[in-house]
């Protein structure tokens, strides 16, 4: 079975002061199975947002092999990076991250536009990922006219609704009151157990409970690497 | 990304800062507008020198004694006029009209004016497309009566018999009393910018019997066949001269002018203006060009986060490209469109006594200059958004 994710010695260097190096990651590897729900932990500076970055394929690594659903992400042109991050990942950002122009249901419809998805589809699909959200009533909002958790909850269909490879929360809790964190993170458990993988990045070890492995970042390496609890009703098995 | 998609992207980038679109959009109409209006001056001005030459007679070709630097070179002669008249060379010249002339007082009841008198013939008047407004031209049977009648330009009907009604007259020219048989139509500005002085004509025998004598003539009016045949007609009238009278008569002997001299001699003036209006729009049309560059820049600026957003949802570069280089041409063309109308309903009046003249060659360069606007200006702005750095661009504001 292809795994979600794969990192082969992932690498990232900046160019610090006086011309030194410093090794935002200093050789990451790590397969995240499909339908894991993964949570990546850490003090800040550890590296966890360099890794989101390389995850996310909004950066490239300065060394090292990048398998998303098997593609060779590190060795592809921009153009299809591109792709790979509209059809395969799933992005919900501690910022929510909406277009403020435009409403609830247009912004779940953006990455199907990528997609190059018909108008029609698009509505129809942008409907469903809103239900699975809770939020079929409230369509036609715009963002500044949704709380907080509304919010996000949007950016959770958006994130799901290309039926990406998998789901990459970055502090999705981050900006939320306690009731609008359980809520999403229900959410996200939801969408786990229906099959989605799911990697998550927070530095609230409580939020990073509700996963089944915890990976934690220190100094840009993988400092412990340990499952919580047995998976819920074994391997599932998406597509 | 479809492309229906991508305007639908455009379109709610324009409308997303209206006010900025409009200011946009203003620049681009002053930019085409003042291409077209300027252009459509300069041509209605090059129109005008045209209309007015062909007001003047647009085949009446001019020749008169040179003016030589030894003294007195050839004159012309009455029969001059009848050689070039009947010379079996000279096929492009249809008519032929003499002129002497002399300075005079002309005196009508109380009234005294000075006059210009020149005796010519009928011929003349149709050479120089002047047009008889009230009573009749010259005749030829005119002399049998004596020939003491007189045509009045329109300014010195006004001056001599301001309440109208001249024909029938008479007017002391000098101490000859002659009576007004016509009286010519005001020849408008295009006559003005000539001759500022009022003019009296009279049969040319009789202005020589008892005036100016039988000496030479001063000048010969020729009219050519068709405006077409001036230049050919002006070297026949050459060549005539040159035989008449001997290789004195090369060269600048005579000095014979056409209207396409003239219209040389004001046509270059036009065409330097033309050239200065093109220069001063096209300076409009770039700073308009630099002000989409501006707008587009800033709005790019300003929607880092939002470019962040669609490059993490998977917009692919061309796609973020796009959606600017759009947004661009679009502002520019409906400017370019709304700078046409302004520019029609601009150049409905005169502008500084120059009714313009729009030329659609104009136009369709003023709607591609602004196309090409929109794509010139608008690249380098939708290029920086499409290389942004997502990471960067989500970092914004955060």
């Amino acid at each position: 079975m292809i795994p979600a994710i794969e990192l082969v010695g992932i690498e990232r260097r900046h160019p610090g002061l006086g011309g030194a190096v410093v090794h935002a990651l200093a050789g990451i590897d790590l397969t995240v199975p499909v339908g894991e729900f993964l949570a990546i932990v850490g003090p800040s500076g550890a590296g966890k947002s360099s890794l989101l970055n390389i995850l996310g394929c909004l950066d490239r690594p300065s060394a090292g092999e990048l398998r998303i659903d098997g593609h060779l992400v590190s060795a592809m042109p921009p153009k299809r990076v591109a792709d790979i991050r509209n059809a395969e990942i799933g992005f919900v950002f501690q910022a929510f991250n909406l277009i403020p122009a435009l409403t609830a249901r247009a912004n779940v419809e953006l990455p199907m536009v990528y997609a190059g998805v018909a108008r029609s589809e698009r509505r129809v699909r942008a409907e469903e990922a809103l239900s699975r959200v809770g939020l079929e009533a409230k369509m036609d909002r715009h963002p500044n006219q949704l709380s907080g958790g509304q919010q996000q909850r949007v950016a959770v269909a958006r994130a799901i609704v290309n039926d990406p490879a998998f789901i990459l929360a970055d502090e999705p809790t981050g900006n939320l009151d306690s009731e609008s964190t359980e809520d999403v993170l229900g959410i996200i458990e939801h969408l786990h157990r229906a099959g989605s993988t799911v990697v998550l990045i927070t530095h609230e070890s409580d939020v990073a409970a509700r996963a089944e492995r915890i990976v934690t970042m220190e100094d840009g390496r993988i400092a412990d690497d340990q499952a919580r609890r047995p998976l819920a009703g074994g391997l599932q098995v998406r597509r | 990304m479809r492309a229906v998609d991508l305007l639908g992207a455009a379109a709610r980038g324009i409308t997303g800062n209206l006010t900025r679109s409009v200011l946009t959009i203003v620049m681009i109409v002053i930019g085409v507008g003042s291409v077209i209006t300027l252009v459509a001056v300069g041509n209605g001005a090059s129109k005008q020198v045209n209309d007015q030459i062909a007001a003047l007679g647009a085949s009446a070709i001019t020749v008169s004694p040179g003016f030589s630097t030894s003294g007195a070179g050839p004159q012309l002669q009455p029969e001059d006029a009848e050689a070039i008249r009947s010379s079996r060379v000279a096929t492009h010249v249809a008519s032929v009209a003499p002129q002497v002339s002399a300075e005079k007082r002309a005196v009508a009841g109380s009234r005294s004016v000075s006059v210009t008198l020149v005796g010519t013939t009928s011929d003349y008047f149709t050479i120089t497309n002047s047009v008889i407004g009230h009573g009749r031209s010259l005749a030829a049977s005119d002399a049998l009566g004596g020939g003491d009648v007189i045509v009045l330009d329109a300014r010195s009907a006004t001056a001599l018999f301001p309440e109208g009604n001249a024909v029938g007259q008479t007017v002391l020219v000098g101490s000859t009393p002659l009576r007004v048989v016509g009286v010519l139509k005001d020849g408008g500005a295009a006559q003005q910018m000539f001759s500022s002085g009022r003019t009296i004509y009279a049969p040319i025998d009789r202005v020589r019997s008892s005036i100016t004598g039988y000496g030479s003539i001063n000048a010969l009016s020729v009219g050519a066949v068709s405006p077409k045949d001036v230049d050919q007609a002006a070297a026949e009238i050459r060549a005539v001269l040159a035989l008449r009278h001997g290789s004195a008569a090369d060269g600048a002997a005579f000095d014979i002018s056409t209207p396409n001299q003239l219209r040389d001699a004001l046509g270059g003036s036009a065409a330097s203006l033309d050239g200065m209006l093109a220069g001063v729009a096209a300076i409009s049309l770039l700073v308009g060009g630099i002000g989409v560059t501006n707008v587009m820049l800033l709005t790019v600026r300003e929607r880092t986060r939002e470019i962040g957003i669609r490059k993490a949802l998977g917009a692919r570069p061309l796609s973020i490209a796009g959606q600017f280089m759009i947004e661009a041409t679009t502002l520019s063309v409906v400017g370019g469109a709304l700078g046409v109308v302004a520019a029609f309903i601009v150049t409905r009046s005169p502008i500084n006594g120059i009714p313009p003249v729009i030329e659609p060659a104009t136009v369709g360069l003023a709607a591609g200059l602004s196309i090409g606007i929109g794509i010139v200006f608008g690249t380098y702005p939708a290029i920086r958004a499409s290389r942004m750095d997502p990471v960067q661009a989500l970092r914004v504001g955060v």
